[in-house]
């Protein structure tokens, strides 16, 4: 016990002692919550460049261009005169949107015809698709339901029976733990899960693959005992700067924070402890410490977008599904964002008992792995030393 | 050493001492290619589990339900009978969007009066909220508009289908440029390739400036510039091939290659230029290539979502904006690449070109002497 004790204080003290990583732990999760939150701070796209081509420049097109000038998801900046202009003007990337109106728009629409408006979207960036496809649906529905009311008054109904004869269903819209559709409630909490991730990516990676090059620690730690040690300070910490990141979401970002704040920190911890496990397991298998830091690139790294926070768990299939099954950030980022937002996440307990296994698997492999090594440089080391102590002793048969 | 001889050494620590450098450049950005085309390959989603609570179960409610079943946006799972039952199946996530017909729907609609269905969505996951919510409105508004025509031809005593031009005169059509299908197969998987491919470029150089940190000997009277110009041809040579590859192994994945050749490897060589430079002098900074590694593996993920590949640099605060332009080679290659590959044509590439050029030079204007300064900082440790 007094050993184990040491080992966590030496493990403190060396953290602290060289500010560097220690900063760089601490501080990366913090720093991404600060940073991306400042990134996504306008929380919807909004102001999308438009461009409008109107061909028939009456007072039913002028109409229509003041609904989308009213619509802060847009921004007309450009009335163009003909259609190469307006697609010139989409390949340069000037505007993200155009709205072409036909020149007999509004004669056909007197004439009880049909007429057509295109709208071109450049869809390579999908939330600039997304958002104005969302917006361009309300605007439309606001201009035709006022059209058809005024032709269902031509037809001789007082107003509020034409406007319900020209929209009999309407659609009423409850969006639940998210209103606002916000991408800082949607990205930041698991952002912040990265980061966090990330600092245990660049501090614990490197600790058993030095110790195996290294044999620091004699046969009298035992390696379950040397992984335990040095693992503490870490998970505390961890837990330290991922509680501080939790401040940063509520108070500066004003993500909600629903649920009680033990069962975060709960989940927190058995994250942490997850990962450092997994980090333990890459380190035990490369033989140096930059590799090890290395090597986790292809993991923890796409962990984000595999976790199932942005592109779902059930459109994932075969070996992404798998994938996204081995790493822990999957059994946290969506309980988390689910605890801030809702309040309550329906597999908290499972994520938590998935982590914990996974944890204890991957931490055991690791110390079979370790001591596997340690025990080939630990031998190593006892024969060199022991064949000094045959050369320094005289033959005295000779 | 001639710069041969250079080349040569450098071609021996790559291929004989320390191959991880050609798995960093080649392998980053093929295997996250490989990696995010696995993830994205079904490309948008689709049947979402979904609820629905008919109170008015009439003949009305019905044919919306099945015009709504028909939607490939979402699936109904289970129809339910209450509205807390309909709470605790969207809380616990068997579904994640709920219907709710009330109960005078019909009688609302024959009286000539306008009914409300409620759409409720789990807003946690945008993606589920914008999928079924353009899906939904669009049904919901063509049924809207097709009762309304029905029951306006009864009252009026008129004409089904001239009503249906008095009730929607104005059919919108849509045409979406570039990602026709807005998969996020051909949405994410380009820029993040093109992030894993400078990750594995500074990887690669920032080994190859350690090396020689620790191997100064083998340096003896070598000109600082000649060392640096063999280095950087033969990383920039190398990166250039790995990039080639990369857009032959897009077309596994169904990624459009429309652009010209020419104008891809000129945003990709000045790319490559800007990230060789950044990473080589960043490299000079430190005293080990372990420190080097971990500050890089923290710039990644800002230099991805600083870029403007998702969330628009527009849609930024000006300061971040400044912050992105300045000091992430990304943000001038990400999004042109996309555009090359999607539609063949990008904003201005000469701006982008110029602009990544000058961010490499700019490196290269402080790196000599930093390296020197590596040098001897290292000559000192050791």
């Amino acid at each position: 016990m007094r050993k184990f004790l040491e080992l966590v204080r030496w493990e403190h003290r060396a953290i602290w002692r060289r500010p560097f990583p220690a900063a760089l732990f601490f501080l990366t999760p913090v720093f991404f919550c600060l940073l991306f939150g400042a990134v996504y701070q306008e929380n919807t796209v909004r102001h999308i460049p438009m461009a409008v081509y109107d061909q028939d420049q009456s007072l039913m097109s002028r109409k229509l261009i003041q609904i989308y000038c009213d619509s802060d998801r847009f921004d007309v900046r450009y009335y163009v005169h003909t259609q190469e202009e307006m697609l010139a003007l989409l390949h340069d990337g000037k505007i993200q949107f155009a709205m072409g109106i036909p020149c007999d728009f509004s004669r056909q629409i007197e004439l009880n015809r049909n007429t057509e408006v295109v709208f071109l979207i450049n869809s390579a960036n999908n939330i600039f698709a997304n958002s104005a496809l969302t917006s361009m649906q309300e605007n439309n529905r606001t201009f035709s339901v006022g059209i058809a009311q005024k032709m269902m008054e031509g037809l001789g109904m007082l107003p509020s029976a034409a406007m319900d004869a020209a929209y009999p269903v309407h659609i009423g819209i409850r969006i639940l733990n998210n209103p606002t559709t916000g991408y800082t409630s949607f990205m930041l909490p698991g952002i912040v899960l990265n980061g966090l991730q990330i600092a245990l990516l660049l501090t614990v990676t490197p600790i058993l693959a030095a110790l195996c090059r290294h044999s620091f620690y004699g046969p009298e730690y035992s390696s379950f005992m040397i992984l335990l040690g040095k693992g503490i300070p870490y998970w505390f910490l961890g837990l330290l700067s991922y509680a501080l990141s939790l401040g940063g979401l509520a108070w500066l970002w004003a993500v909600p924070v629903r649920a009680d704040l033990w069962k975060l920190l709960l989940l927190g911890a058995v994250f942490i402890f997850a990962v450092i496990c997994v980090l333990y397991l890459f380190s035990a298998l490369c033989p140096d410490e930059t590799f090890a830091v290395q090597l986790p690139l292809l993991y923890i790294m796409p962990g984000l977008l595999f976790s199932g926070l942005s592109w779902p768990t059930l459109s994932m299939q075969g070996f992404a599904r798998w994938y996204s099954g081995i790493m822990p950030i999957t059994y946290a980022a969506e309980s988390m964002r689910d605890l801030l937002l809702a309040g309550y996440a329906p597999t908290l307990w499972q994520d938590i008992h998935t982590l914990l296994e996974g944890g204890i698997l991957a931490g055991c492999m690791a110390c079979g792995i370790f001591s596997l090594r340690r025990s080939g440089s630990l031998t190593g080391k006892i024969k060199k030393w022991r064949s000094k102590e045959h050369d320094a002793v005289p033959n005295y048969k000779t | 050493m001639t710069l041969y001889q250079i080349i040569k050494r450098e071609m021996r620590e790559i291929f004989l001492q320390d191959p991880r450098r050609l798995i960093f450049v080649f392998g980053a950005v093929l295997l996250y290619l490989f990696l995010f085309g696995a993830l994205y390959e079904p490309g948008v989603v689709k049947h979402i589990p979904a609820l629905i609570y008919d109170e008015d179960q009439s003949h009305l409610s019905r044919e919306l339900i099945q015009n709504l079943a028909d939607s490939e946006s979402f699936d109904f799972v289970c129809e339910t009978s209450s509205q807390e039952e309909m709470a605790q199946l969207l809380g616990n996530k068997k579904a994640y969007m709920a219907l709710l017909i009330p109960r005078d729907f019909s009688q609302q609609i024959a009286a000539g009066r306008s009914t409300t269905i409620l759409y409720t969505v789990n807003g946690g996951n945008l993606v589920f909220a914008n999928t079924t919510a353009i899906s939904a409105q669009d049904i919901v508004n063509g049924f809207s508009d097709k009762i309304a025509s029905r029951y306006a031809a009864l009252r009026l005593n008129q004409d089904e289908r001239l009503l249906e031009k008095k009730i929607a005169p104005v059919n919108y059509t849509l045409r979406i440029l570039n990602n026709p299908t807005q998969t996020y197969l051909l949405f994410f998987s380009i820029g993040l390739s093109m992030t894993a491919f400078e990750q594995g470029m500074f990887f690669a150089i920032g080994a190859s400036v350690h090396y020689d940190f620790k191997h100064q000997a083998e340096l003896a009277a070598t000109s600082i510039y000649k060392l640096l110009f063999g280095k950087l041809l033969l990383h920039w040579l190398f990166s250039m091939l790995a990039f080639a590859g990369f857009l032959f192994l897009a077309s596994v994945w169904d990624i459009p290659v429309k652009a010209s050749w020419s104008e891809l490897f000129l945003l990709g060589g000045a790319f490559c230029f800007a990230v060789l430079l950044l990473g080589l002098l960043a490299a000079t900074f430190f005293s080990t290539e372990l420190k080097f590694v971990k500050i890089s593996l923290l710039y990644v993920v800002p230099a991805f979502i600083l870029s403007g590949y998702t969330w628009p640099l527009e849609s930024m605060p000006i300061y971040i904006q400044v912050l992105a332009k300045s000091f992430f080679p990304l943000t001038w290659m990400a999004n042109a690449m996309r555009e090359l590959l999607l539609s063949g044509v990008t904003g201005n590439i000469a701006e982008n070109v110029s602009v990544l050029l000058g961010m490499g030079t700019s490196c290269l204007l402080f790196t000599p002497r930093m390296f020197q300064c590596g040098l001897q900082k290292n000559l000192i440790k050791h």
